[in-house]
């Protein structure tokens, strides 16, 4: 089994570096032909296995296999599912090689703010052993330190500058300026304070049921998230939905014109 | 903003220091002493309460736990709160997670949790563990769940072995979703698992994505949400009230929603004080001209 | 509950190619010539001026494609990138994208060299201005933060999928004098954005910056193309809200066959009787 593994991964990966071989020596005009039908045809993969109805078979050559659930092409979309995930694989490490090349640069060239640029190398060989043998009993201790102790509560306090921050850019960002900024800041005080006890007690004394409980600021503050904000959220939903649509279509066609790479495509 | 001149900058940088320090000392006063504030548990919190206790004894409950240590203020005590309720509500649960990290996040509040509530690893509760969020994995997991997820993440043990998974194998057998989550992983569980078989989905998100779940809730295509740290104290609330169990937190919800409710006041003064300076501004500058 | 969605009915398929239709139709025609006009979007009005800025103040200029994986959305900020990027060379102003998906960077890469070349100024390009930082959300934050306190960068362009880290993204870059100009369709960011930026570019603008920036024939004509779409899905909309409520006068507000009806119609293709089977 293992062998048969092995003999899979060897075989993919000569497969990975004739292919790449193989696009080196295309001139760009091919390349870029080529480019252009394997977009187009991964679309159209996708494509066809949601437009083609349940039980379509290959001219009956190849069957799903599931009748009632699957075309013929849906027992491939996991296994596509796993090529792009391997592929992504590959990438992480260009990121990692990226990372060590600007700070090791720095680190050498002892340029200004050397002492980062070592504490980042410190920091991902730690964590990575840590990581690694987390399951020997010696370093059970290291990466509850390191995780527990460090990563967790930086992350925790990077989160938590936003408490600071939105306190500041609110009371920069909300003034009377026009009609549209004192909307916005009413809506903002009426959501902000039926979030909390203190701004619910401003109307408590309103009464639970009937016409009058609409008056407290809770249901004023539901009112404005379930209609004023979902009508907005929905109609920005809207566009962006179609515009997904319409990109998608150009990138699938190539009919986008030099806006990526800089070229023609 | 570019628009403003370097002094103004300067002027401004030492206000936000002001406001940061004032902030940072009304939060940890708030944090450090509990005070009982009066207390509204809002809709989105009940509908998700009801619709755990509505699962069936022989379905089981999907816990998807995707934050990390950034928001572990709030999505923690959701993932305490909803933890607490399965155990005592005998539900059984899997936990799972398509972020690394958040999965490990739950299982130590599970631990704890069944230390002190007497239940069982493998019997009232299962971890899945992690894996990557691609949509292939998610429709197989609705297909077939010990296919996809095959052992869990703790024994490694075949996921078929464990008694908690008894009759267990698709998305039909899951009665219910929760999703605990600090990124827009809701829409896969909508589409393919709420839009495909109909299972409820209730979820529990930092927050700042608040305002986008309204329009699921509004639809019913979500059971319920926690709405960040509000929506946790909403349902320790909630616990405390019908169970006659004492509730334990490692980030008790009630406090922290005290020190967020602190907060909120600070910033409608601070409104109401940039405001006040703005008009006596414009009117000292009309009046210059 | 059957396995809706997982194919397209008749009448998905039937809305999908209206929809294509639609769009392509608009693009083909302004390339052959029918070229619309489009109102000016401030925002995006607004990129030659923060590139502008950093070149007289000699500080860089920052460009965040967000936390979004290389789809739809990064690929249209890379495309405003792109556009950023060119007028960067121009004036020989340098342009810093911190990425936090490693496929992203090697496009990134690829994008902003181009730029340069295509301004004649290869020279100028710097491999160590694209700078992955983390892919976990606030260690890409706090990363961001630090560049933008370090270089006292100019102009932030802040392009792509945000979550909860846009305000200290854009907090940070306000505190250092920094033009900002935002564009993202993560619709609970936007707020924050509009608190703490210049300029926001929000919903479908987002999308049309591509057509705005470089006033390409396929990309204006895809603008219409969407205008037309989306007056298609109000129609039904309001269509479906006059039935609706028709239905509802008349049958003493009882909506269960109604929405029964629609369904039914929604989910409908041959081979398959009825949905809810």
């Amino acid at each position: 089994m293992n062998l048969v593994l092995l003999l899979k991964i060897l075989s993919g990966l000569a497969l990975g570096i004739g292919g790449l071989a193989l696009l080196q020596r295309l001139r760009s005009g091919e390349r870029r032909r080529l480019m252009v039908a394997l977009t187009f045809i991964a679309g159209l993969f996708f494509l066809l296995e949601f437009v083609l109805p349940p039980g379509t078979t290959f001219f009956g050559l190849v069957p799903p296999a599931d009748l009632t659930r699957d075309n013929f092409l849906s027992s491939w979309v996991e296994v596509i599912g796993n090529v792009v995930m391997v592929v992504g694989g590959f990438a992480f490490g260009l990121g990692l090689l990226n990372l060590a090349t600007i700070h090791g640069r720095t680190l050498f060239r002892a340029r200004a703010g050397w002492q980062n640029s070592l504490a980042f190398f410190v920091a991902m060989i730690a964590m990575t052993l840590a990581g690694l043998l987390k399951d020997h009993r010696a370093w059970v201790t290291v990466h509850d330190v390191l995780f527990q102790g460090l990563y967790q509560p930086l992350g925790a306090s990077v989160f938590s500058i936003l408490a600071f921050f939105i306190t500041t850019a609110a009371y920069r960002a909300f003034r009377v300026r026009s009609g549209e900024a004192t909307l916005m800041m009413i809506a903002a005080f009426i959501v902000m304070m039926a979030q909390v006890p203190i701004g619910m007690m401003m109307t408590n004394w309103l009464p639970t049921e009937g016409w009058a409980a609409s008056l407290r600021i809770e249901s004023i503050s539901n009112w404005v998230l379930t209609v004023l904000n979902m009508a907005a959220l929905r109609a920005v939903g809207f566009g962006i939905g179609v515009g997904w649509l319409a990109m998608s279509l150009r990138v699938w066609l190539s009919l986008e014109k030099g806006s990526y790479f800089g070229k023609e495509m | 903003m570019a628009s403003v001149t370097p002094a103004e900058i300067e002027r401004q940088r030492r206000q936000s220091r002001i406001i940061y320090g004032v902030l940072a000392a009304l939060m940890v006063l708030f944090l450090l002493f509990e005070m009982k504030l009066p207390f509204v548990v809002g809709p989105q919190a009940l509908g998700l309460y009801d619709a755990v206790g509505k699962v069936r004894d022989d379905q089981l409950v999907l816990l998807s736990v995707n934050w990390e240590a950034g928001t572990v203020g709030e999505s923690m005590p959701q993932t305490e709160a909803l933890i607490q309720h399965l155990f005592l509500a005998k539900k059984r649960f899997a936990i799972f997670g398509i972020d690394p990290i958040g999965p490990g996040f739950a299982q130590r509040i599970a631990e704890r949790q069944a230390e002190r509530l007497g239940k069982t690893y493998g019997v009232d509760w299962v971890n899945w563990g992690y894996k990557p969020g691609q949509l292939a994995m998610f429709l197989g997991l609705a297909r077939d769940i010990p296919g996809t997820i095959k052992q869990d993440s703790i024994r490694k043990a075949d996921l078929t072995t464990l008694p908690v998974m008894r009759g267990i194998k698709s998305a039909r057998d899951l009665g219910l979703i929760l999703e605990v989550t600090s990124t827009d992983s809701i829409e896969i569980w909508i589409q393919y698992f709420h839009g495909v078989y109909g299972t409820p989905v209730g979820y529990a998100p930092t927050a700042v994505m608040v305002p986008e779940a309204y329009p699921y809730l509004n639809a019913k295509q979500l059971v319920g949400m926690l709405a960040g740290i509000k929506g946790a104290a909403e349902y320790a609330d909630l616990l405390e009230r019908n169970w006659d169990v004492e509730m334990t937190w490692e980030y008790p919800p009630r406090r922290a929603m005290n020190a967020v409710a602190i907060a909120h006041v600070l910033i409608v003064l601070l409104i109401v004080l940039g405001n006040y300076q703005y008009f006596t501004r414009h009117r000292r500058r009309a009046e210059r001209t | 509950m059957d396995l809706r969605l997982e194919h397209a009915s008749v009448a998905v398929l039937a809305l999908e190619l209206l929809l294509c239709g639609l769009i392509l139709g608009r693009i083909f025609a302004a390339r052959a010539g029918r070229v619309p006009f489009i109102r000016r979007i401030p925002g995006l009005a607004a990129i030659d001026e923060g590139v502008g800025r950093a070149t007289e103040m000699g500080r860089p200029i920052l460009f965040s494609l967000g936390l979004g994986g290389l789809d739809i959305v990064t690929l249209q900020a890379l495309a405003v990138l792109g556009h950023v990027a060119r007028v960067a060379a121009r004036y020989a102003s340098r342009v810093i994208v911190p990425v936090r998906d490693a496929v992203i960077f090697s496009v990134t890469e690829e994008v902003l060299r181009d730029a340069y070349t295509a301004e004649g100024k290869p020279e100028l390009f710097q491999p160590d201005d694209v700078r992955f930082l983390s892919d976990r959300q606030f260690a890409y934050a706090s990363g961001v933060m630090g560049i933008i306190n370090r270089e006292r960068t100019a102009s932030s362009f802040l392009f792509g999928t945000f979550y909860a880290e846009s305000l200290i993204l854009a907090e940070a870059g306000h505190q250092v004098g920094a033009l900002q100009v935002a564009g993202t369709p993560s619709t609970t960011q936007i707020p924050f954005f509009i608190a703490a930026c210049d300029y926001t570019i929000i919903g479908e603008e987002y999308y049309a910056a591509s057509a705005y920036l470089t006033q390409e024939p396929t990309f204006l004509g895809s603008l219409i193309g969407q205008d037309w779409s989306k007056i298609v899905l109000l129609s039904i909309l309001v269509v479906m809200v006059l039935a609706a409520t028709l239905w509802s006068l008349t049958h003493g507000g009882a909506m269960g066959d109604f929405e029964q009806g629609v369904k039914t119609f929604w989910e409908w293709f041959p081979g398959r009787a009825a949905a809810g089977q």
